[in-house]
Formats: C-alpha cells, structure tokens, sequence
C-alpha cells in the first residue's frame, strides 16, 4: 500500500526533480539568511550543490523514457493528442542541464565579488536560484500562459539581480532600465498572447494545428499576436532591433549578474523559439508553417541578419569591455538565430542539433570571458580595453583564458565556436538560403577585429606601471578552467564533437 | 441603447486614458486613471466576465489606486512640464510606430469576427475551475513570482547596508 503510493509520488516528482532542486536551494538559502548561524559560504554551498544536482537529474532523465506529458487536461473529443502544459522532453532537459551548469558558474564566479553579495547573501543567491527555477520551467512550458509566468519569474530576479548595488548609481540606473525594457517586452508578449488566444481559443501548443483549421480563413490576428510573442522574445535576448538597453544594462550591472544574464535567459528563448515555431520538428501541419509558409523563415533570417551586422559593426568602435562584450553577445544572437531559422527548411532536425550545439558553446564561452575579465580586473574597475595591458605578462593563465574563449567566440578554426558555427552554417546551406551563410561568414570576419583588440592589449602592450597584482579565487578559477577546457575539448577532439553534435540531433529524432 | 452605452462608455475611457497621459498634476493623472479603471470594470462585466470585473474594481479601481493617490499626495510632486510633440527626432519616430501600431490593430478590430466570445465562462465559477484545472500550473507558479517580486523589492528597497 505504501509502496504504491511511494511510487506514485515518485512518478510525479521524478520529472520535476530539476526544479525542484532548484526551488529547494531557492528556499533553503533564503531561510539560511534567516534562521541560525549565518554563512554565506554555507548559502553559496547550498546553490551551487543544487544546481549541479539539477544538472544530474536532468541528464538522468534523459536516459528514460520521453517525453513526460504533465499536467495533462481531458483531451476535446475532435483533438487526438492529449494536450499538456508541461513537457519533459529531450530539448527541454538538454536545456536544463545547460541553465543548471551556467546557474552553479554564476555562483562560483560570484564568491566575494563585492559587498552586497557578501552583505545580501540570502537574497542574492536565492534569486539566482529563482532565476534559475524560471528558466527551467520555461523551456518545459507547453502553454503559453505556463511559459509567461516562468518569463516573469526568471526576469524578475534578474531585474532585482542587475540592480543589488543599489548604492552605486551604474548598478541601479541598469537595474532600472532593465525592468523597463523588459517590462515592455513582457507587455508586448502578454499582448500577443491575447491575441492569440482571441483567434484560436486555446493557450495549448499541441491544440494550436486543429484549432488552426478551423479558423483559417482569419489569421490576421493570429499573425499580428505572434509577431508581438516574436518582439516581446527578441527583446529578453538582445536580438536587434531590439537591443538598445543590452549595452547600457551589461556596462551598469555587477558583472558576476551580467554573466548570468547575458548566456541563460538565451538559451530558454532560444530552446522556446525552436518549440514554439517548428514545434514538431517533422510534422507538416505545424500551426506556423500552415499560416505562412516560408514566411517565418524569413523574419528569422532578418532578425539574424540584422542582429549579426549592428553587432559587429557598433562593437567595432567600443573601448569598454562591457559594451564589446554586449555587441558581440548581439551579434552571437544572430548567429544563433541562423540556425532556429534553418530549422524552419527541410533539413529541420540537422538545424535544430547544429543550434542546440552552438547554444551550449556560446553559453558556456561567453560566461567564461566575462568570468576572465572579472579574475583580472580589480571590483571598482570601469572595465576600459587599456586596463587589459600587459595581461599576459601580470598573469599568463588568465590572458590565455581571454584567448581562448576570445578566439572561440570569433570562430578561429581549432576551437568549439569555430566547429559549432560550421554546423550552423552547413544547416542553413542546407536549408536553402546560401547568402545567410555569406553573410555570417563575413561577419565572422569583422568580428575578429575587435576580439583581436582585445587580445592585443592583453599581449601586446606593456603593462602600466601602478597594476596591482592579480590574485585569481578559487571558485573565478574553477570557471576558468571548466570553460576552457570545454572550448579546447569540443574544437580538438572532432570525434567528440561530433558525438555531441549527434546526440544534438537524435533530441529531435521522433519527437 | 446597448450599442450607445458601449460607444458612450468606450469614448469616456479612451478620454480619460488621454487624461492620464496629458494632465500635468500628478493627482489628475490618478483621478482619470481610476475613471479608466471603473470603465474597464463596466465593459468586463458586459463582456460577462463577472470575475474579471469585480476583481478590477476591487483591486485596481480599490486597493491599487489608494496607494497611488497616498504615494502621490504625500510626495506632492511638482508640476510636469506636458509633452511637446516636436523636437526630439525620437519622439516622432515614437508617434509613427505608435500610429502604425494603432492602424495595424483598428484594421485587425474590423476584421475581426463578430460572433460573441466563445472562450470559457467568466464567472467565479467557471474561474475556479479554470485556476484550479486547466490553469493549474501557472496559478500555483504565481505564487514564486509574487514572492520573488517580493524579495527583489525588499532587497532593493532596504534601507542600511549591514552584515
């Protein structure tokens, strides 16, 4: 009897174990703030230890049987699936192994990084826990009403996150603006939504293809609610033209949040777009193929082109690491988006492994050069390219971290980013649109004029005379470590990133 | 009449929206917020979205809209210079955008089928059943983002900064 019931319990909480662990270590560090003797190390201790735990259980999942439909209501008579609002499927727990991993970096990487997070530490670090219950819910979300509440509740931390140096103007003028801009993408979203849902009557993604024949002679409505969901989605990741807080947000907020909240949020939205818009991979009535054919192609490949080309062209003339970091994450978006748009042709599976791929890299790249910039330049730094100077001879490991995610996130051959943009452009050639694969090659190009400053900096000239030493923390060179090691591994070893690149795709083998 | 108490009723809160935008006291700005409130609340329950309207005037037209008229009565903020609709090349771009907008979704109005909305009730009941089935999920999630709004309010809004 108890047995029973014991397995029962456990066939619902096993799929939401990632969240839970999450939840779990959101609540304990916000009671260990509270109750007893208080520990920030303890605190830190119990995030990050439940983070990797979300990464465990995610790829324990994955090793089962999927997808796990939850929450599941009475299918209508004239529908054959069984819509669910929630889904555990092989993207959605790849994704969260992805946030899980970047949720523990962002922990150790915050260690001591300045007074707030040792003086809020309960708050800090159960936010960052939040944010990161928000975003594995999110890529779970079947339901749009399910996916807008986890939005809320992984952009509100990392408003509150953006701003926790509340005394320095920087830190609260970026927490300001972005809750502003991300309250009117949050806004434009929601508006969308209802749109949606007045032309097709549901907010369930498997209802959309049925209900969709029923109201086809009508999809204006339907067309102007998505292409709001698309604004509203550009806007959380930075895609051009909706970018203009990105820069002033990344030069304002601590940079250890920065981290953060420039990889994971993209990788939910990224993960959302390739659910929402060609859900069923190899399914022909998709509810967004049926409504305008090649149509959404074509607003990827813009949103990609135009992210691609501000990027790089507005990161060339910046001196602030922060600002080149901010354009070169637009543009890194744009590269992204090739691939969301190449799972829209025919070759939708290849394309939608080459993006889950990138996505990892880039992720995992990006929070690495933030964490190098942080291990070499001193808390009250104002993140100015000369500061780099003589890196390379102050502290050799770090300069050569700076190198490698550098020259990984430019895309030079031997390393990880170069392998994962070569997939990405392989599947959108694949596709069917060569000029986009011209014109990410050229941008590659550009880019590797600005990332190649840096580096010049850091090698080339001299160190000032008054640097202070640099003296890295253990958990910034735990970070280091992983993240190169992970750019070396994927660009040095084809075999395995060609493994990886294959289970990529079989996540989207007969979903 | 039905139909004249709607357009009456849809042009008193497109006025009183106008209102909050355009009046240069802040208590003004409040005063035509409410109005807008109560009107939304009106057309809710014409629309027979029971649950919706009350909440709206309960909570926003209520409880919300105290707090604002405390928060601006005790600050008394100066007067507001009102907006110019020349100078700044962003702010006619704004307009444009704005304009484009609002064709785009007068057309979509037009075009719109007429038959009555044929989404689940809104009664109290029938919202209790939505938020207790369908809804579940999202309902239960709500309750973190309101804690987490929470968090981040106290945190940002704390007064000292100590161990």
């Amino acid at each position: 009897m108890s047995s029973e019931l014991f397995t029962r319990v456990a066939q619902l909480v096993a799929p939401l174990s990632p969240e839970l662990c999450l939840l779990l270590a959101a609540l304990c560090a916000l009671m260990t703030d509270m109750v007893g003797q208080r520990s920030v190390r303890r605190i830190r201790m119990v995030v990050w230890v439940a983070s990797l735990a979300a990464v465990f259980c995610s790829l324990a999942l994955m090793t089962g049987p999927l997808p796990i439909s939850l929450f599941s209501r009475q299918p209508a008579p004239e529908l054959e699936l069984t819509p669910s609002s929630y889904i555990v499927d092989s993207l959605a727990l790849s994704l969260k192994a992805l946030i899980g991993l970047l949720t523990a970096l962002a922990v150790w990487l915050s260690e001591d990084a300045f007074d707030e997070e040792r003086s809020n530490a309960g708050e800090y670090y159960s936010l960052i826990a939040f944010a990161g219950l928000g975003m594995t819910v999110a890529v779970s979300a079947n339901e749009f009403l399910t996916f807008f509440i986890a939005f809320e509740l992984f952009s509100i931390p990392l408003y509150a996150l953006a701003a926790i140096r509340r005394y320095r103007s920087e830190s609260a003028e970026a927490g300001l603006k972005y809750f502003l801009a991300g309250s009117v993408s949050s806004a434009l979203m929601l508006f969308g939504i209802s749109w949606v849902y007045g032309s097709l009557g549901t907010t369930y993604f498997s209802e959309f293809p049925a209900r969709f024949t029923q109201v086809a002679s009508m999809p204006h409505a339907l067309l102007v609610g998505v292409l709001m969901i698309l604004a509203g989605l550009a806007f959380k990741m930075a895609a051009a033209p909706f970018h203009m807080w990105a820069p002033d947000v990344y030069e304002g907020a601590p940079p250890t949040v920065v981290a953060y909240l420039s990889s994971a949020p993209k990788a939910v939205i990224i993960g959302f777009c390739l659910r929402l818009f060609w859900a069923d991979l190899d399914l022909e009535s998709d509810l967004l193929r049926v409504s305008l054919a090649d149509g959404w192609m074509l607003v990827f490949a813009v949103l990609s082109l135009l992210s691609m080309g501000l990027g790089n062209l507005m990161a060339l003339p910046q001196v602030s690491l922060k600002r080149i970091l901010a354009y070169s994450g637009i543009a890194q978006i744009g590269y992204l988006l090739i691939g969301v748009t190449a799972a829209g042709g025919q070759t939708a599976t290849m394309a939608a492994g080459a993006t889950l791929f990138y996505l990892w890299i880039y992720c995992v790249t990006n929070l690495t050069s933030w964490a190098a910039l942080l291990a070499c330049l001193p808390s009250d730094s104002t993140y100015q390219r000369g500061e780099l100077a003589g890196l390379a001879q102050r502290n050799p490991f770090v300069a050569f971290v700076l190198l490698i995610s550098f020259m990984s996130l430019a895309g030079v051959p031997p390393l990880a980013g170069f392998v994962g943009k070569f997939y990405l452009f392989r599947a959108i050639y694949a596709a069917g649109m060569p000029w986009l694969v011209v014109v990410g090659v050229v941008n590659s190009v550009i880019s590797l004029y600005y990332y190649f400053g840096v580096l010049r900096t850091a090698y080339f000239d001299p160190p000032l005379p008054d640097s202070p030493p640099i003296r890295v923390k253990l958990g910034v060179r735990v970070v280091l470590v992983i993240g190169t090691a992970a750019s070396l591994i994927l660009g040095l070893w084809p075999g395995f990133a060609l493994w990886s690149l294959e289970t990529a795709q079989t996540l989207f083998v007969g979903r | 009449m039905d139909n004249a108490l709607l357009f009456f009723l849809g042009a008193l809160s497109l006025a009183s929206a106008l209102g909050v935008v355009g009046s240069t006291q802040a208590v003004y700005s409040a005063l035509s917020l409410t109005v807008n409130l109560l009107v939304m609340a009106v057309l809710f329950l014409f629309l027979g979205a029971e649950f919706l309207g009350l909440a709206q005037i309960l909570i926003y037209a209520g409880a919300v809209m105290v707090l604002f008229l405390f928060a601006v009565t005790l600050l008394a903020p100066r007067e507001e210079t009102l907006f110019k609709l020349t100078g700044h090349p962003q702010r006619l771009l704004g307009i444009f955008v704005g304009l484009v907008l609002a064709i785009t979704l007068g057309a979509l109005m037009v075009a719109f089928p007429r038959t009555p909305p044929s989404g689940p009730d809104g009664t109290i009941q029938g919202f209790g059943k939505l938020v207790s089935g369908l809804y579940v999920l999202p309902f239960e999630a709500t309750a973190f983002v309101l804690l987490v709004a929470l968090m981040g309010a106290v945190v940002l809004g704390k007064k000292e900064l100590n161990g």
